[in-house]
């Protein structure tokens, strides 16, 4: 359900109404964040992008990184409200298409999966959250491969797939 | 999953060339023809012209560079017995047609009449002659000056037929989906093979056999993508050892690429490959921006690219609250 095409992007698709891709850009940006060393903390944030016209695909553009307000260890990440605020911020300078589309962390394992800490922060973003569609995106950054799922509410995460930035 | 049917719809309405849209194309005709009338040799038997080529068909395009040609059947009302050299018949309508601003060639197929501005050509004009059989059956005048007496000779060429047969294979909105598509593939081809590397009229034939009208069985609305992606596959598929093969419909049943070079077909082949892969990326690419920048490197700039702020919705910035991942 993943493919890489020649133009670096990374699209996904769960089903015949929802789809997305990931940009080279954000591509980059994410695995700039990965936990490459020992001593390499846990990174989030949020994934912004937006929403196509005719096929309502997920359009991954940009990503908030850790910053103030956070808190990181090796294996924790602390997302602060400061990630809501440029999420809205972001909305303002892309004259109000620019939406969130999900969560992104990072895991100091090869191929990551999410953790029960992971999924309990997951289903509470959704029961509390508002989002342009029914879900939410949801990254996982590790050594290797970069673990892409998605999010319904009251559903459990399906796996798109991994790849290799 | 992108379609960018709109896309393809606009790029069809920058490219598409036809007589009901040019008035240039119709004065053009208009002007050629009135001086055929009016200086055509007293021996000449009478005559009907018809249009031939992509105007009949209503798949003609504006060029990339330079000024559009023409096609023109000119049917004289005689058989091949009366004129035995077909030569004389041609002659007559060269010598009806030279001017001091055109020169006038006959060629084999054909009488070309070729326009010039500040002493280049600019565009030219092919004049097909015929004859009619016995059977009704129209025969065409292939010869040239330097052509022994055997070798000037009367060939059946049913170019009515064609444009009939390719006409009537669809109807209604399946049609102009057929034109769309075989006008698109044209303009491709003269933006990345040349315009006299592959025919016109073997892409248009190839069309003709292997085109399927796709369209979305929900909305009903029709894919031109889709439809041009089959009729590559189409073509790839029955492409033989090194050769694809494309027969005319009717008379005289040639083959529309037997004057391709081995080296030409493996060219063709390898961007109609690549053309293919283009068409499968911009459709598994769900960013219609991004879907029409890869369509626009195959098909040229008169493919539109639209901003992202028109291929994405207004909506609100979404709202989260903070979390822990682990
Ligand atoms: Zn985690």
């Amino acid at each position: 359900m993943l493919q890489r095409l020649s133009t670096g992007h990374i699209v996904w698709r769960l089903d015949e109404s929802c789809s997305g891709s990931l940009s080279p850009k954000l591509i980059a940006l994410l695995s700039k964040w990965a936990q490459r060393s020992f001593w390499s903390r846990e990174a989030g944030g949020l994934l912004l992008g937006f929403v196509d016209n005719e096929t309502e695909g997920l359009l991954g553009e940009f990503a908030t990184t850790p910053g103030r307000g956070d808190r990181r260890s090796r294996t924790s990440f602390y997302r602060g409200l400061r990630h809501q605020q440029e999420a809205i911020e972001w909305n303002r300078v892309t004259d109000g298409r620019g939406t969130q589309l999900g969560l992104w962390h990072t895991h100091p394992e090869l191929d990551p999966t999410p953790s029960q800490t992971d999924l309990e922060d997951c289903r509470n973003v959704l029961v509390t959250g508002k989002f342009a569609v029914d879900g939410i995106l949801y990254l996982i950054v590790g050594m290797r491969s970069i673990g892409c799922w998605f999010a319904k509410s009251g559903s459990p995460l399906v796996l798109l797939g991994y790849f290799t930035p | 999953m992108a379609h960018a049917q709109n896309q393809f719809e606009n790029f069809h309405s920058e490219i598409l060339l036809g007589y009901d849209e040019s008035s240039v194309l119709r004065d053009r005709r208009e002007t050629l023809l009135n001086d055929l009338k009016n200086n055509i040799s007293k021996d000449a038997p009478k005559y009907d012209t018809f249009n031939q080529g992509s105007y009949a068909l209503y798949t003609g395009i504006t060029p990339i560079a330079g000024d559009p040609d023409m096609d023109i059947g000119v049917i004289f009302e005689c058989a091949p017995e009366d004129y035995p050299d077909p030569l004389t018949l041609k002659k007559y309508v060269r010598d009806a047609l030279t001017r001091h601003n055109r020169t006038v060639k006959i060629r084999r197929p054909c009488v070309t009449v070729t326009y010039f501005k500040d002493g280049e050509a600019t565009h030219h004009i092919d004049l097909a002659v015929y004859s009619v059989n016995g059977n009704g059956q129209t025969q065409l005048a292939r010869c040239r000056e330097t052509d022994a007496k055997e070798d000037r000779v009367w060939e059946p060429s049913e170019a009515r037929e064609l444009t009939s047969k390719i006409t009537d294979q669809f109807k209604d909105n399946d049609r102009k989906q057929f034109r769309r598509v075989v006008r698109a593939l044209k303009r491709w081809r003269d933006n990345k093979i040349g315009h006299k590397n592959v025919p016109s009229i073997g892409l248009t034939v190839a069309a003709y056999h292997w085109f399927t009208p796709t369209y979305d069985s929900v909305d009903g609305k029709h894919i031109d993508l889709i439809a041009m992606r089959n009729l590559i596959n189409q073509m790839l598929a029955r492409w033989g050892f090194s050769r694809l093969t494309v027969k005319l419909p009717v008379a005289p049943d040639c083959d529309l690429f037997e004057r391709m070079t081995d080296t030409q077909m493996k060219d063709f082949k390898e961007r109609l490959e690549t053309l293919r892969n283009a068409l499968n990326e911009a459709e598994s690419q769900p960013d219609t921006h991004e879907a029409c920048k890869i369509l626009q490197k195959q098909f040229g700039d008169d493919f539109p690219v639209p901003e992202k702020a028109s291929t994405t919705k207004k909506t609100s910035s979404g709202v989260s609250v903070s979390g822990r991942s682990a």
